[in-house]
């Protein structure tokens, strides 16, 4: 018996450390409560919820009664689907890569020792704290055709600055990128500067000593040591392109006879659903836009290992 | 390094569980009791306050809270309010909602109240008013607060200018377009009249003052099978497609009609009651303009429309709620509402209160108006066949599609959406 000592001595040790690992685990699952419960409850459940009403004919308060594919049915025949779901794609498609360029560009600028740079770093971080519905209220001054900023300033610098932002059906959704872009780069630029800061100056003194030019330095070592970052900034900011909904909200009536050249994905979810109270048909349509999102953001982390750097 | 930004999520997501978890209510037991009074119009929030102040003043352990939120949220607010049972104690009601509510059995039945009060009496208020606050099955489920027509305003100063009478009681649509084209100086940018794609304040007068209507009693068909209808809203839109006396629809993007009448831009345009306290904020309009009934098509028409006062069917404090609403259909709440300016007070008799509000302008007008007036169009899905005429109609306010050509468009989506409501 005595031989078999020694295993019940490693089952013991096994058993403890079994222990100490299950009570790790409850205190892990402690800690991640908050958080957990805040995901189920204001997050998974309404996913849940919004699947099961877009298979729904949903009357305003609860009642519904199940009417298969019908909502999808009617989104796939629908025009104004197609050209919200057109213009959505369309603004993330500009929006997007010109925040993360005008971000990348503002971020390097603001990392090098220049008179007040705390003041600048501030400025570009305004747009951020201001409520979005004022910052399109603004917006919608500014890109008035007549009495509005914008056209005011093209007039004086001597073009024909008849141009009507907010009805030209070709211009519209020109008008919501510029607010898009102008009230994101801020944020995006303070994340990628963290990132900048953590880059060693040890990199740059030796590539200096080698010889090597400011830009072949940014491009050699700043935007590789950069990648964990800006592939942050670019998930990120894709999904909340693809999310835009305030801005055209505010600068845009329903008789605007260019809305349907502007609204997104969002809007037309949020007209069907609380304006015309059709809740089934917005969760159906609002539904095509997550799986658009979770599409493409697993590209883009499956994708990661060909370009971002760890360390 | 990556670890830096796991941890940075964690932060964020630790500190929005904690935000979120730091909401939360309390109930606290005080013989006191609070009533929440949720309106959405910030123009009457200073009238509805005094008529809150005068019920305290007489019901010492009854507060009233009046909140205000703006009409585009004031539906989406009230709607997930009642999905959780956690509704204001008494909010306003409109008709394009009503139906929602009274199916979803979110309000309170005041039948009984209207029957043993007894200053109540259900008789003195507008009758199709009370009709559309009313149930199939009788039941009573608001008491009417207000009602509201549309006005012809216009700009004693560009008139002055012009050489040109004032309009009166006597206008028809011949006078006003022949008045609008002298008044219209493209010029200068200023216009004689403003018909923006517009139905409440706009074309739907139009419709019923040439015989038409926007859908039948029963609600099953489409006003836009009649000549009348589709006629009555060619004219409207032809304002600015085809005479040019009215900005564009791509104009109205820009600019509301509101800013082209308080910028001194338009000599004429169609405002509802609701719209006289901003019209007398305003310092130019305030100096410059007055009203006068809408002009008469083949009949004399004008729409109008109504609120109503409903108490919530969750609310803790029934007997507290019913006396507020009891208070605030009282003849003391109405004039109140009327010397304040807050809305024309549907109580009979007590409307000509509203007059001494705004002695500058002709209010008279929107009170006499009330003999030929025709109730809002209204059905369970009202805003989803409103947006199907004004989808139809925006090429037409284009000038890219007459009336006729959209009608069938409008006729068949019309009747999709009446026809769903049974």
């Amino acid at each position: 018996m005595e031989a078999h000592n020694p295993q019940v001595n490693t089952l013991t040790t096994k058993k403890a450390k079994l222990n100490k690992k299950k009570n790790m685990m409850f205190w892990g699952w402690i800690l991640i409560a908050p958080t957990l419960i805040g995901l189920l409850v204001l997050n998974i459940f309404p996913v849940i919820q919004t699947v099961y009403l877009s298979f729904h004919s949903v009357s305003t308060f609860g009642q519904s009664t199940f009417i298969g594919l019908e909502n999808y049915i009617k989104m796939f025949n629908d025009a104004d689907f197609w050209q919200s779901l057109s213009n959505t794609l369309l603004y993330a498609g500009i929006q997007v890569p010109v925040t993360v360029v005008l971000s990348t560009l503002a971020a390097v600028l603001l990392n090098t020792k220049i008179k007040g740079l705390s003041v600048y770093r501030t400025l570009y971080f305004l747009p951020m704290i201001a409520a979005p519905a004022a910052v399109a209220m603004v917006w919608r001054w500014l890109f008035n055709s007549q009495y509005g900023l914008i056209n005011l300033m093209i007039e004086s610098l001597g073009f024909n600055a008849d141009i009507q932002w907010l009805s030209d059906p070709s211009l519209v959704l020109w008008a919501v990128i510029i607010v898009g872009v102008w009230s994101s780069v801020g944020y995006n630029m303070i994340l990628l500067l963290a990132g900048l800061q953590e880059i060693s100056k040890d990199y740059y003194e030796a590539a200096t000593m080698d010889g090597a030019s400011k830009l072949r330095q940014f491009f050699q070592i700043t935007l590789p040591l950069l990648t964990p970052q800006l592939f942050f900034v670019l998930v990120t900011s894709i999904i909340s392109a693809l999310q835009v909904f305030d801005v055209i909200f505010v600068m845009f009536d329903v008789t605007n006879p260019s809305l349907s050249s502007v609204q997104s994905l969002v809007y037309v979810f949020f007209h069907e659903s609380y304006v015309l109270n059709d809740k089934g048909y917005g969760s159906a349509i609002i539904i095509v836009l997550v799986l658009i999102i979770m599409i493409i953001t697993v590209i883009q982390l499956l994708g990661q290992k060909k370009w971002v750097n760890y360390d | 390094m990556k670890s830096n930004w796991k941890k940075l999520s964690l932060t964020i997501g630790l500190g929005t569980a904690l935000i979120l978890t730091g909401c939360s209510s309390d109930s606290s037991a005080n013989e006191d009791v609070t009533l929440t009074y949720s309106i959405w119009d910030q123009g009457q929030a200073e009238g509805m306050n005094a008529i809150a102040d005068a019920f305290e003043e007489e019901n010492p352990t009854i507060q009233v809270n009046v909140e205000v939120t703006p009409w585009d949220q004031y539906w989406t607010k009230l709607e997930s309010g009642a999905q959780g049972e956690s509704l204001p104690d008494l909010f306003w009601m409109h008709s394009n909602e009503f139906a929602n509510y009274s199916e979803g059995q979110i309000l309170m039945d005041v039948t009984d109240l209207a029957d043993e009060s007894e200053t109540l009496n259900m008789a003195d208020f507008p009758e199709e008013l009370v009709e559309l606050y009313t149930t199939e099955n009788d039941e009573l489920l608001g008491v009417p607060k207000d009602y509201g027509n549309i006005g012809l305003w216009y700009n004693k100063t560009l008139f002055d200018e012009a050489g040109l009478d004032y309009p009166d009681e006597d206008w028809t649509w011949d006078d006003l377009l022949e008045n609008a084209e002298i008044l219209t100086d493209v010029e200068n940018d200023v216009y004689g009249v403003l018909a923006p794609l517009n139905r409440e304040e706009g074309y739907h007068n139009f419709i019923h003052q040439n015989g038409g209507y926007v859908i039948s009693e029963d609600k099953t068909t489409s006003g836009f099978r009649e000549d009348e209808t589709v006629e009555a809203v060619q004219w409207y839109a032809d304002l600015s497609v085809e005479h040019g006396v009215s900005p564009t629809v791509g104009q109205f993007a820009d600019n509301s009609n509101l800013s082209f009448f308080q910028s001194g831009r338009a000599a004429m345009g169609f405002f509802g009651s609701w719209m006289i306290s901003q019209l007398a904020e305003n310092e130019y309009t305030n100096e410059n303009v007055d009203v006068a009934p809408m002009p008469a098509g083949t009949e004399e028409a004008v729409i109008y429309n109504g609120l109503a006062n409903s108490i919530s069917a969750f609310t803790d404090y029934p007997e507290e709620a019913r006396q507020f609403l009891e208070f605030l259909s009282s003849e003391e709440a109405m004039i109140i509402q009327g010397e304040y300016g807050s809305a024309i007070p549907a109580l009979s008799g007590t409307d000509t209160s509203f007059l001494e509000a705004y002695p500058q302008f002709n209010i008279q007008a929107y009170l006499d108006q009330m003999e030929y007036a025709v109730i809002k169009p209204y059905s369970k899905y009202t805003a989803r066949w409103e947006d199907v005429e004004n989808q139809a109609l925006i090429p037409v306010f284009e000038g890219e599609a007459t009336v006729e050509e959209v009608s069938e468009t409008i006729i068949t989506g019309v009747e999709e959406v009446l026809e769903s409501e049974n």
